[in-house]
């Protein structure tokens, strides 16, 4: 190759670190919340036991469907037109919607009410549209195309070698050893980066561009494109009221004998009450990537017979893949057998990224320390405030969720408390002269809360069979992790930069 | 230097949006499919597919040139196709 070729490989190369540098610095901050949130927002299914108050494990099997719905009723609860959310492993909580309106639950074991909603939504809603309705779930979907710039930037910078997948220099300082972690850990999450990139952005810009251009596809009837997506809307009502109510526990055992692939997941009423009342049990099929929004048999109520199906399978494949995504971003992996180690997969893949998102920071802030030291100290201050400060709050919510004794533990409390941390975080790190100091004790503080939300589930569940130990651990893990940083930040001397900025 | 970087740069974002949603409409025009919902999303993931690839390509050419050339080409051919189409 002649010096010409080699200048433009050099060249090109530079542009590449440059782009995935600037990039990494502009959207780092905020890519890490996304990320965390995500990988919360992931897991959260599998904790949603978790948040609840621990119950005696020999509470009992689940109450008929049809009592519960009776107890449900006498709560004031209509349905006439609604959904039931069923029962999931780990979690026993039977969920009632009235149009939008989710307020109640009962559990399914004993009929009493317990809190419908949990501490954690905080984060989840954070992650789904940063509390700014549509406008921000298109927001947050431009984040996975960030996403994808840099983990393209990345791979083209250095290559999937398998130099880099094995190799964690030690005694060679902080900064060579979180270059080798960030190349690592970017090397081995490529799969799941590339789809938590894919899908965030298409589970957002998928949805705005369905309502863009419904009018190209359907010029004569837009308002076709969601109809046929959704399917055909069930029969409508008689007018007349039915003379028997019919047994929902009747119909979901007529479904559970059709085949055992079908997991229901909810269960919708249409007109209950009128003769002309319907039921669509809602759920995943075993090998088929969809959602329960999708996935619909539809019976009469008044007799229980069947009418139709509704199902992606045999649909077009752009449409599936569409149907696909929300189920691969969210880690709703029920149609796969083992789910749970997909999932528990997922969210660490999940982790792995935020860690990506960390270590990129600090790579760029302690490169660019001495050439910009104004914009690294900026950077380093936001970073901390965003980053550390959102994983000092999770804690605190962890932390906070548990520390509550009664069994309808107010979920607005525990957000409270989680954006009072945050808040507090990021005013300490403002008036924090130098940022690796407030680094310090946000990871300290994060740490305790970590293991402290561990602890008490713990302490809080035993004799009711501690069930969620393997949640604890993990948690307590990360809490352990956070502890350690702070220690050997704490432990080692600062790294500080010709021009006096100071970085861990 | 750094300003005419940062100006090819937003103007790479700005060319690939651009092309994507004219990209995403001539495919939800033109794809060979009867089914509606089909074109449909075939125009949204050919059409965002298209747009990052583009977007990279565009932000990682060497010079500011030539990240405009990359991103403005295909607008070249989208555009006067997206109104061709439309006067069909």
């Amino acid at each position: 190759m002649g010096q010409g070729g080699l200048t433009v490989r050099r060249d090109i190369r530079a542009r590449l670190a440059a782009v995935h540098g600037s990039a990494g610095a502009l959207f780092g901050a905020m890519l890490f919340v996304v990320l965390f949130t995500g990988a919360w927002s992931a897991a959260q299914p599998a904790m949603a036991g978790w948040w609840r108050a621990p119950r005696a494990a020999d509470a009992g099997a689940a109450l008929p469907l049809d009592r519960l719905l009776a107890l449900a009723a006498s709560r004031g609860f209509d349905a006439t037109q609604a959904r039931i959310a069923l029962p999931r492993p780990g979690d026993p909580a039977a969920r009632f919607c009235a149009g939008r309106d989710c307020s109640l639950a009962l559990d399914a074991r004993t009929g009493d009410r317990i809190p419908a909603s949990s501490p954690a939504d905080v984060l989840v809603t954070l992650h789904k549209s940063l509390y700014a309705g549509f406008p921000g779930r298109i927001a947050v979907s431009l984040f996975g195309v960030v996403l994808l710039l840099l983990l393209a930037g990345g791979v083209a910078l250095h290559g999937p070698s398998l130099r880099h997948a094995f190799r964690l220099r030690g005694g060679r300082g902080r900064y060579v050893r979180l270059f080798d972690l960030h190349g690592l850990v970017g090397l081995w999450a490529i799969p799941w980066l590339a789809l938590f990139g894919a899908t965030g952005a298409l589970s957002g810009l998928g949805a705005l561009g369905t309502v863009a251009l419904a009018p190209v596809a359907f010029p004569a009837e837009p308002g076709q494109a969601m109809v046929r997506l959704m399917g055909t809307p069930a029969p409508p009502a008689t007018g007349r009221p039915w003379l028997a109510a019919p047994s929902l526990d009747e119909i979901l055992r007529r479904d559970a004998a059709r085949g055992a692939e079908f997991r229901p997941q909810a269960l919708v009423l249409h007109h209950w009450g009128d003769a002309g009342a319907s039921v669509e049990v809602a759920g995943v099929t075993r090998g088929l990537p969809s959602t329960a929004l999708f996935e619909r048999h539809l019976y009469r109520a008044s007799d229980g017979a069947w009418l139709r199906d509704e199902t992606v399978r045999g649909r077009g494949p752009w449409l599936r893949a569409f149907v696909e995504v929300q189920p691969l971003h969210f880690a709703q992996y029920e149609w796969l057998p083992g789910a749970a180690a997909w999932r528990a997969v997922h969210v660490l893949m999940g982790v792995a990224a935020c860690v990506l998102a960390a270590t990129g920071l600090y790579l760029w802030i302690r490169r660019h320390g001495s050439q910009r030291p104004r914009q690294a100290r900026a950077l380093a201050r936001a970073a901390t405030a965003a980053c550390a400060g959102l994983v000092l709050a999770a804690g605190v919510l962890l932390a906070a969720g548990q520390a509550w004794p009664s069994p309808m533990r107010p979920a607005a409390w525990a957000s409270g408390a989680f954006w009072a941390a945050w808040v507090a975080a990021v005013a300490m790190v403002l008036a924090c002269p130098r940022p690796e100091a407030g680094l310090r004790i946000l990871l300290a503080g994060a740490g305790i809360a970590w293991l402290s939300g561990a602890l008490l589930h713990l302490w809080r569940e035993v004799g009711a069979g501690m069930g969620h130990w393997p949640i604890d651990a993990a948690l307590a893990l990360i809490g352990a992790a956070l502890l350690r940083q702070a220690w050997i930040l704490a432990r080692a001397p600062a790294g500080r930069s010709s021009r006096g900025v100071a970085l861990p | 230097m750094a300003a005419s970087r940062l100006a090819a740069s937003a103007l790479c974002v700005a060319a690939a949006l651009a092309g994507a949603v004219e990209a995403a409409v001539l495919i939800v025009r033109h794809y060979p499919s009867g089914d509606g919902l089909e074109r449909l999303y075939a125009g949204i993931f050919l059409g965002f597919a298209a747009g990052v690839a583009v977007l990279c390509a565009s932000l990682f050419a060497p010079g500011a040139g030539q990240a405009c050339r990359r991103a403005c080409l295909w607008l070249l051919v989208l555009t006067p196709a997206l109104w061709w189409g439309r006067a069909g």
